[in-house]
């Protein structure tokens, strides 16, 4: 029999934490589930839609930047690849943050009837939005690899831990994010307007050659801009961000993280008091 | 043997906005930026205030208070919704909650899809759930619209799954707030059943409702709250029942007296009118409908004037149930050429409703002309009738009918 104790005078531990997060572990592959088959319910085109999204609107970066503006996205690289990496990437963590984000507030009905670690509404839809990842990338860079006739590097290796990374990244920022918008709904209404100017700085559908030299360490600094040179590094053979702005990488989602949980473990037992 | 649930000095206070509810930053920034420790423009309201109470195994704890008192918040609390401010307390098992309607069902899913999420959150396995699914189907009986999205479902629909979901979790453990007052009375019974089947094998309910038949026939000790406190934890369910329904007491009384002033109709001087209990004592409390409940009357009358004095029973939506006069009785003699009287009559047993009912004095001469009619009579008095002690279990609840009585029943030969 298992014994619990809701206290007011000591915040749970990490231990007592990661336990909890055991006992419920079913709990975040069902929500996860959920999501999916919420998604696909009532939607004709199923899982045709995760491969529209991404190709259509690489499709329009490669027809605007590659065709019209002619950017280069470097030596023998086909720019419609080029944008659909980036596309792919910068899909998974701008819906790992908007659902993230919001998680809490649209599931304050799960979260007024049943208790359960709440970080699991956090993480089911970027479980989701990683598998949509890897099923859109399997598809669509196989091919175009085929159509294009590129060589298969060992860099691809690299891809899942880039992904994870992705939501990590997305998570960390979510663990504020998520308990702020309960608090002021303004949060969830600027989330996608910031995601979208945040989009524009980081190179997603342009080359980061195109930045001037004095803005270099803006894309260098910019963890989304390090993660969208490793997965064209892996995918394309093109360059390698320089070591600090990996380390930079590394270590900006680990801060937010450590960060992130401090603010939720402290606001997650009372947030539905205040949605 | 260990409690079950050990609360101590539980307690949870809500900051009250006075820009009531701040929903965007424009709303609260007063309060963002202006961090005052006085706490400009917020209120602290202690919806608890030092709970502490224990629960033994297989005990069944009903939770009585009327709106506002804190019951909700508790079972909030007990479920881990949210966190309490001062104190704690200790589950030992699983706990399964049903707090309002609904639990965490979700819309686009299709009944069976809901089962398996919620049993999930409430900490089943999937196999478990497997096991299970045959008897929750069963009991809700939703079985032929299983695998229909939950948005088409009826809301009594929805509450029948829920019910059979926390119920057939087996918890050690089972949390029931309110859920009865949406379905039929067909299915309320079958969650008492459910309910009484889940305390006879040694499981702890706690139980919230309106309902006061229901928490008398089903629990076996009661916790009355009022504005957050704990009242009264009694071990006799009865007193924690008449506790709650004698603190909701209107303006109307048990009794009513002349004193100071004096009120004269004609020939007729009321004194006193009240309810009493077999002994004669003032009824201050709500009446069970098969006990001996009395009626006095204590009135001067002119010598000879032949007053005709009495009542009108009505109950809370105005049905007027009967009226009695002291005259109706033939083999009641008056004392002749008495003055100062004092009689009394006894409402009939078994026969009145559960419910709030009206006595209002009336008199007249028969014959003749009214004294006191009941439309200007403004001496009255208060009855609550609740339950019946001797009744058959299954008629915990409050008939649909204006009278409740109970006839004698037996074999034909």
């Amino acid at each position: 029999m298992s014994t619990q104790v809701i206290s007011a005078a000591k915040q749970m531990n990490l231990f007592f934490r990661l336990q909890e997060a055991w006992r419920f572990r079913n709990v975040l592959l069902t929500l996860a589930g959920r999501e999916i088959k919420i998604r696909y319910k009532q939607a004709f085109l199923g899982l045709l839609w995760v491969l529209l999204q991404p190709l259509t609107t690489a499709l329009v970066y490669a027809v605007i930047f590659g065709v019209f503006a002619r950017f280069q996205a470097g030596e023998g690289v086909p720019y419609p690849v080029f944008a659909l990496v980036g596309t792919l990437f910068w899909q998974l963590f701008a819906r790992s943050l908007s659902a993230g984000s919001t998680s809490l507030v649209s599931n304050a009905g799960l979260l007024g009837k049943v208790y359960f670690p709440r970080v699991y509404l956090l993480l089911a839809p970027m479980l989701v939005a990683v598998f949509d990842f890897f099923l859109a990338f399997v598809v669509l860079i196989g091919g175009s690899f085929f159509i294009f006739g590129l060589p298969v590097s060992i860099g691809l290796l690299v891809i899942p831990f880039l992904a994870l990374w992705t939501i990590l990244f997305a998570f960390s920022l979510s663990l504020v994010l998520a308990p702020l918008n309960g608090l002021y709904r303004d949060v969830g209404l600027t989330i996608p307007l910031l995601t979208q100017l945040y989009m524009f700085a980081t190179p997603v559908m342009y080359p980061p050659s195109i930045v001037p030299e004095r803005f270099a360490w803006i894309v260098d600094g910019n963890p989304a801009a390090t993660l969208m040179a490793l997965s064209r590094w892996a995918v394309l053979g093109t360059d390698c961000p320089p070591v600090y702005a990996i380390a930079l990488l590394l270590g900006i989602p680990l801060f937010f993280i450590a960060v992130g949980f401090r603010v939720f473990f402290r606001i997650e037992n009372t947030i539905v008091d205040r949605i | 043997m260990e409690p079950v649930l050990s609360v101590k000095g539980l307690g949870k206070s809500y900051v009250r906005n006075r820009f009531s509810g701040a929903r965007t930053l424009g709303d609260g920034h007063a309060n963002l930026f202006s961090r005052r420790k006085d706490g400009g423009g917020k209120e602290t309201f202690w919806a608890l205030r030092d709970i502490s109470f224990d629960v033994m195994p297989g005990e069944v704890l009903g939770i009585l208070g009327s709106n506002g008192a804190g019951k909700s918040t508790l079972l909030k609390i007990l479920s881990r919704i949210t966190a309490p401010t001062t104190g704690e307390a200790i589950l030992r098992g699983r706990v399964g909650s049903l707090l309002e309607v609904g639990t965490g069902f979700h819309e686009e899913l299709t009944g069976r899809e809901n089962i398996y999420l919620n049993g999930t959150i409430l900490g089943m396995t999937r196999s478990e759930i497997t096991q299970k699914l045959d008897e929750i189907v069963d009991f809700s009986g939703v079985a032929p619209f299983l695998d229909t999205p939950v948005k088409r479902y009826s809301s009594g629909m929805v509450t029948r799954l829920a019910f059979a979901v926390a119920a057939n979790l087996e918890p050690e453990i089972l949390i029931v707030d309110e859920v009865l007052a949406v379905g039929d009375v067909a299915f309320q019974k079958k969650c008492l059943g459910k309910m009484k089947d889940v305390t006879s094998e040694g499981r702890t309910v706690l139980f919230v409702s309106h309902n006061i038949g229901s928490v008398r026939q089903l629990c076996t000790r009661g916790l009355y709250l009022k504005q957050g406190e704990l009242l009264l934890d009694s071990p006799d369910i009865d007193e924690a029942v008449f506790q709650y329904m004698h603190s909701g007491a209107t303006e109307l009384a048990a009794q009513w007296h002349s004193e100071p002033e004096p009120v004269s109709f004609d020939c007729f001087t009321p004194r006193a009118f009240y309810l009493a209990d077999a002994d004669g004592n003032v009824l201050d409390r709500p009446a069970f409908a098969d006990e001996e409940i009395q009626v006095h009357l204590e009135y001067h009358e002119q010598a000879g004037s032949n007053v005709a004095a009495g009542f009108e029973v009505s109950d809370a939506v105005g049905n007027v149930i009967f009226w009695s006069y002291n005259s109706d009785d033939y083999r009641f003699a008056q004392t002749a050429n008495l003055e100062e009287r004092h009689e009394y009559t006894t409402l009939p047993v078994n026969c009145l409703n559960s419910g709030e009912y009206t006595l209002t004095l009336v008199a007249g001469i028969h014959g003749q002309r009214s004294l006191l009619p009941v439309r200007e009579s403004t001496i009255k008095l208060r009855l609550e009738v609740e339950g019946n002690k001797q009744r058959a279990t299954h008629l915990g609840q409050r008939r649909a009918s204006i009278i409740a009585p109970i006839l004698y029943w037996r074999e034909a030969n």
